[in-house]
């Protein structure tokens, strides 16, 4: 699998995600619709990083792999010193299961341990840092 | 020269002491393991020694100093970030071993058809993720891994496994990159793990600049100047294809 498959819906990614993906370019004013992946794990999440400036945090876009179910709307805004970890822990919780892959670009499995920012650093595309999601194995 | 360095960096290994607290007594397992291998290669080995003295719940983990061990690093890699800064300075390195509640390391998903635990495979899937996401970053897509049969896979992890130079050179041309994009580099701070791919015409200065007043280590040696990053990362990539810089 490869980026190939991610052009194929690069169409509807912009008309799905258009008016999120407006809010998140703006600073400031309009930051209260975007979604808050930090304060929805306020609960589940006891590391200390959490609330930091919106203007410093990235953008993450989340796109289903196979028959798991989307997240909507897919884009967050989150702290750039997060980990993976508590993506995966979001995850599962969001989507009431106990377990989930999680990919970059369609591409590889991220160790827990992975500080966002510095994926995002590396992996960005227009500003987003793509992360797949399936309930089962998706790329061996 | 080349070939003397990766000669020495394959087989360059580490004594390591993992003991076990019994009621009472310790009681210890001696191995000597390659730099660039990982260490749940060597786990069932370790479980099968220790039953003999006590029953325990499976995973086990082992600690540093009271550190779980993140074991989908490089022994080597370990090594140098955990027990090079500290000012105990003993050879061989003592690691302790626990089991019950599993620490907030990667857990160990992958089981036998009879339930028990797969270490190994589980440190190789760990492996060829990390494989995909250096070769994404060389290439800017992981294709090159992607499309390793299922045949040249096994024989890279079991080169890996066996320590075997020959068969690991076989499959490693497979996914040399004759048009590199980026360096994937990785670099070990304050516990942290910093991304710094890097452009092919980069030098070392560009990510040191970035931690005044620090030392650097590669392999566990030293390093203070002002090299290309590729000719850094030729020579000093681990098995992953990451160049891995810790500074402390």
């Amino acid at each position: 699998m490869s980026l190939q498959s991610d052009d194929d819906d690069s169409n509807s990614r912009s008309s799905l995600g258009q008016s999120q993906e407006m809010n998140s370019d703006q600073n400031g004013d309009d930051s209260s619709r975007v979604n808050s992946i930090d304060q929805s794990m306020e609960q589940t999440t006891k590391d200390p990083i959490i609330n930091i400036n919106t203007t410093d945090k990235i953008t993450i876009r989340f796109k289903p792999i196979g028959s798991t179910s989307p997240i909507n709307p897919p884009i967050f805004k989150i702290s750039p010193d997060q980990t993976i970890s508590m993506i995966l822990k979001f995850l599962c919780k969001r989507l009431k299961v106990k377990f989930i892959y999680i990919y970059i670009l369609n591409s590889f499995q991220p160790n827990p341990d992975e500080i966002l920012g510095e994926l995002f650093k590396t992996f960005q595309v227009n500003n987003e840092l793509i992360i797949n999601y399936c309930n089962t194995m998706a790329f061996g | 020269m080349e070939f003397e360095v990766k000669d020495k960096l394959w087989n360059g290994s580490i004594n390591i002491i993992i003991s076990l607290d019994t009621d009472d007594s310790s009681i210890e397992y001696l191995l000597t393991v390659p730099r660039i291998s990982y260490l749940p290669i060597y786990y069932e080995s370790i479980a099968k020694y220790f039953k003999n003295f006590l029953e325990f719940t499976q995973p086990f983990w082992l600690e540093y100093n009271s550190i779980p061990i993140k074991w989908n690093q490089p022994v080597g890699l370990l090594y140098d970030h955990l027990h090079l800064p500290s000012t105990i300075n003993s050879d061989p390195w003592k690691l302790d071993f626990k089991f019950g509640d599993y620490p907030d390391i990667i857990p160990f998903i992958y089981r036998y058809p009879d339930d028990t635990i797969n270490y190994e495979r589980s440190i190789s899937e760990n492996f060829f993720n990390q494989l995909k996401q250096s070769s994404f970053i060389v290439n800017g897509n992981s294709k090159a891994v992607m499309n390793l049969s299922k045949n040249d896979s096994e024989m890279l992890w079991n080169a890996i496994k066996d320590h075997d130079l020959n068969y690991y050179t076989t499959i490693e041309k497979k996914l040399t990159s004759t048009k590199m994009l980026r360096i994937p580099v990785k670099v070990f701070a304050q516990g942290k793990i910093l991304h710094y791919p890097s452009d092919i015409d980069s030098t070392f200065e560009s990510i040191t600049k970035d931690f005044p007043n620090s030392q650097f280590h590669v392999h566990g040696i030293s390093l203070n100047e002002n090299i290309k990053i590729l000719d850094l990362w030729k020579m000093f990539k681990y098995l992953d294809d990451f160049l891995y810089i810790v500074v402390y």
